[in-house]
């Protein structure tokens, strides 16, 4: 467990003191800020504007963290030679992918906090802004979204090199986002091999709308919720367990 | 034994089509406790991928062996073994000290006796005071004596340095040179990889010399010296000297004065030129020609036609 622990802060240390983290945190209170204007701008509905943007600019933010900081984890190292070092040491490869994992989830609860921070702070100082109870549960959301989505990242970055990593995990991840309508319009469907088609890709491809509340409407039931944040950990572990797999199998030249 | 290795064998695919490339044909050795023990081997020959499937970092193809008695990779084995990589690439971000705690946390050090003996280890390798450095900040050589230093921690029974002199300037390597006669004199086992040969010749009790992906010879360093040491000069005193003809292996030097010198090759030519030696005029001196690693080692990978190992006897 000490292992996991250390890889885990180094993989954290390697990503807040990167550039693109920061960048991509000024980006957010560039959007935030921005949602304020635009939403005062707006003709009725106040407030409504902001939150959306602001939720926007968070999940943007976020899922840019989880693909890039994601698919350097691993897939960097080995071509930059460093993870050489660290597998020379007594650690197996699943503590290897599961602690940079975990760092990688660090950086995003840390991403995710300082951007919701800055969300409520711009909320609770306007005038027709209110900060409500859903938006603050759909940016948990975000989170579990970011898990997946850098869990897939990750898994990728143990499977092939950046590039090729990157290709992959933005087509699964633009998938993902996709998955539930694609799956939902094949089901309409009257030919069965759309309904089998759906049917694997409800297997194969996470579905990351599971994750999307709008902070606009009441909130959905406990069970709804308890259910949300499963699928992200099963997803989560299962891809990670995958990339372990095929990663223990890998040459590092 | 500490390493024990036979028939290692590497091939990876390469290319869209994946076509195999050897990069490890044949592969066999030992290496015994508290030996430091060279490899050595032109560029390309195999040296690294063999390191790495020492440390489970690559996977053999074919042939296998043992690491500390477990087999070839094992975390067992990797609990009690430093390793350098050849032209480290370090964390940049980190600091020297974090580096070093990190190396010595993943080796199962605890981080109480961590803090005592980072300074020391920094201290060894000439780097004290630069702790808190930023690893980025580091020139080549600093990098490769801060690699040296990770991979003492936690005091590990086998040390594997691959190429720790590349880049080190004369003070970078008498350091690195002192830390592996340090390691010896207590009691651990260093196998290292490097092109240096005074550096081998000086520091080696035995050496594994591959070529091709093939080991050529496991033999001391007298030993490789005195396998290739079948040269002498022979010194003959005579009046208008001229060169012996017709011996082969024999290579006429010149005279000076009226003191005649032949290099040969080989004890039948040797006996050829003192009989000739001795029918043209006074034998002087019969030498032989002390040759350099460095020559034993370019002429056995030039010569190279049998790639069958050749084990010579252990000390």
């Amino acid at each position: 467990m000490t292992r996991v622990w250390v890889i885990a802060q180094g993989a954290f240390r390697e990503a807040v003191r990167s550039k693109v983290f920061v960048n991509l945190l000024v980006l957010v209170g560039l959007m935030v800020l921005g949602g304020v204007i635009i939403d005062a701008g707006s003709i009725g509905d106040a407030g409504r504007l902001y939150h959306d943007i602001a939720h926007a600019a968070i999940s943007i933010s976020g899922s840019m963290v989880a693909l890039f900081v994601g698919i350097q984890l691993v897939a960097a190292d080995i071509e930059r030679k460093t993870l050489h070092l660290l597998l020379a040491r007594p650690v197996t490869r699943l503590e290897l992918v599961v602690g940079k994992f975990l760092g990688l989830a660090g950086v995003l609860a840390v991403n995710t906090a300082i951007a919701a921070l800055i969300y409520c702070l711009v909320a609770l100082g306007g005038t027709t802004t209110a900060l409500t109870l859903a938006g603050l549960v759909s940016i948990l959301f975000l989170y579990f979204q970011f898990l997946v989505v850098g869990a897939i990242s990750t898994m990728f970055s143990t499977l092939s090199g950046t590039t090729t990593a990157a290709v992959y995990s933005i087509a699964l991840f633009t998938l993902g986002r996709l998955g539930g309508e694609l799956t939902r319009m094949a089901e309409r469907s009257s030919r069965d091999v759309f309904h089998q088609v759906a049917a694997l890709a409800r297997v194969a491809i996470p579905d990351l709308t599971r994750f999307d509340i709008s902070p606009h409407v009441a909130l959905p039931a406990v069970g709804t919720l308890g259910l949300a944040m499963l699928y992200a950990l099963v997803w989560s572990l299962a891809l990670l367990l995958l990339g372990a797999f095929a990663f223990s199998f890998r040459d590092l030249k | 034994m500490v390493i024990s290795i036979r028939g290692l064998a590497k091939d990876f695919r390469v290319g869209v089509l994946g076509r195999r490339m050897a990069a490890v044909k044949d592969v066999s050795f030992d290496v015994l406790p508290n030996e430091v023990f060279g490899f050595i081997g032109p560029n390309g020959s195999g040296k690294s991928t063999t390191i790495h499937m020492l440390l489970g970092l690559v996977r053999p193809t074919r042939g296998g062996g043992t690491l500390l008695g477990h087999p070839l990779g094992a975390l067992a084995a990797r609990r009690q073994i430093g390793y350098l990589p050849e032209l480290p690439n370090f964390y940049g971000y980190l600091k020297a000290r974090e580096l070093l705690e990190i190396s010595g946390r993943l080796a199962g050090c605890d981080l109480g006796a961590l803090r005592r003996v980072v300074p020391e280890l920094l201290e060894r390798v000439d780097l004290a005071g630069r702790g808190e450095d930023l690893l980025r900040t580091f020139s080549k050589g600093m990098l490769q004596r801060i690699g040296v230093a990770q991979a003492l921690i936690g005091d590990p029974r086998l040390v594997i340095l691959d190429e720790p002199m590349s880049g080190l300037d004369p003070l970078g390597r008498h350091i690195v040179r002192n830390v592996i006669i340090d390691l010896k004199a207590r009691g651990r086992t260093v196998f290292f990889s490097s092109h240096i040969m005074p550096d081998i010749e000086t520091l080696c009790d035995r050496v594994a010399l591959i070529a091709d992906g093939r080991t050529l010879r496991v033999a001391s360093v007298e030993q490789l010296v005195r396998l290739g040491q079948e040269r002498f000069e022979v010194q003959v005193r005579g009046q208008q000297l001229q060169p012996p003809a017709g011996i082969a292996g024999a290579s006429w030097q010149g005279t000076v004065g009226d003191v005649g010198r032949v290099e040969v090759e080989g004890t039948a030519a040797l006996q050829q030129v003192i009989d000739w030696g001795r029918s043209v005029g006074e034998l002087l001196a019969v030498t032989p020609m002390r040759e350099s690693l460095e020559t034993v080692v370019v002429r056995a990978v030039a010569t190279a036609a049998d790639p069958a190992p050749k084990q010579e006897r252990t000390p």
